[in-house]
């Protein structure tokens, strides 16, 4: 089960990388944080239908000074590939990705999708780093949101479910 | 049925100081012409104005934020209008010019020649005020309340389809970002590109 103190250790490290607009598709190990994000005051919290459409509110919230976050499972990563190509990576527009990785070592559950998300990623020419370790948290998304700025473009964080 | 330059003609005097979010193809290309400057954003990904219409509209709640957009665009991503129905962000005008073909991909009729009811979804999405107009006189008056009243709105307008051949919008993408950004900075009065050593700065 996913735990609300993982959780909140990863809603303080987007607050301290300064993300202030979450926008989301839950996954049963997503469950906690999107509470957490609807309990907070320092976020925006978009809850989606579609992976796609996070594509698109990160890019208008970014366009006016708001660093934003995606979070979905890898499943809705390859759902928003086309807005990540012709809208991230066109109009090179920073975001962070917060991805739960289903499929990994260790899991169970979609395993082809597991071993297409690296893949994907590395052919859209979006860093990634895996979320091993709750202590590397905030470290970890403050170096990739400070990587997306630079960069200008996304930068994906794959969160194990031993993570969450 | 009206004329999508006519219509955009008769509003113009309302976008002085509006962020507009326009999709690609001839859409794009007219209003650019009939608003110049840089305060228009060309939407690349058929389908993302709803989506980005609503980020920004939530990260600028005082003002107006208005997404020009095309049937065969709006049909691709109902979801965005779903989204937009249960945040109901009151800032944000969503006007489809709904010609019932893609324009600028053929003239391949859209499911809007077939029975899809934009008006409906967006009212089935919850926008309450989903409204469809058939003349320039209506489309001027519905945008006019539109501005006028909180939304978010959703505006059809019923398009003759245009023969002309738009080309491509000759901007370059991140320079078409960046001059919407500075346009939005002067705006708003403050500074709202980061560069990368803000960010490093900025980590708390």
């Amino acid at each position: 089960m996913p735990s609300a103190e993982s959780a909140a250790i990863i809603l303080r490290g987007l607050k301290r990388a300064g993300v202030s607009l979450v926008a989301s598709v839950p996954d049963a190990s997503l469950a906690k944080l999107c509470d957490g994000l609807d309990a907070s005051n320092e976020f925006v919290h978009v809850p989606l239908s579609r992976e796609e459409e996070g594509v698109g509110i990160c890019t208008g919230a970014y366009l006016a000074g708001r660093r934003c976050a995606l979070m979905m499972q890898n499943a809705g990563l390859l759902n928003a590939c086309n807005g990540l190509t012709t809208t991230a990576l066109q109009f090179e527009i920073p975001m962070l990705l917060l991805v739960l990785y289903a499929g990994y070592r260790g899991d169970m559950s979609f395993p082809q999708l597991g071993q297409v998300t690296e893949p994907v990623l590395s052919a859209l020419r979006i860093p990634y780093y895996v979320l091993e370790d709750l202590d590397k948290a905030d470290d970890l998304i403050a170096g990739a949101v400070i990587q997306a700025y630079n960069a200008r473009k996304p930068v994906a964080i794959l969160l194990s479910k031993a993570v969450l | 049925m009206l004329k999508r330059a006519e219509a955009m003609k008769s509003v113009v005097d309302l976008f002085a100081d509006v962020p507009c979010l326009a999709t690609v193809g001839g859409c794009v290309v007219e209003w650019d012409r009939i608003r110049r400057g840089d305060g228009t954003f060309g939407l690349k990904t058929l389908g993302s104005g709803s989506s980005v219409g609503l980020g920004l509209a939530l990260a600028l709640p005082h003002r107006k934020i208005v997404v020009l957009d095309g049937d065969g665009a709006a049909l691709m991503n109902v979801n965005g209008l779903l989204t937009v129905g249960r945040l109901r962000p009151k800032n944000l005008i969503h006007i489809v010019f709904d010609n019932k073909v893609y324009e600028a991909s053929g003239y391949v009729p859209t499911g809007s020649a077939h029975n899809n009811d934009l008006v409906a979804i967006a009212s089935g999405a919850g926008i309450k005020s989903a409204h469809r107009v058939d003349t320039v006189q209506g489309f001027k008056e519905a945008v006019q309340r539109a501005f006028r009243s909180d939304g978010p709105h959703f505006i059809a307008a019923d398009t003759e389809v245009s023969y002309e051949d738009y080309g491509y919008w000759r901007v370059d993408e991140t320079d078409n970002k960046f001059r919407f950004i500075r346009w939005l900075e002067k705006l708003e009065g403050r500074k709202i590109r980061e560069d990368a050593i803000d960010v490093k700065m900025s980590i708390r």
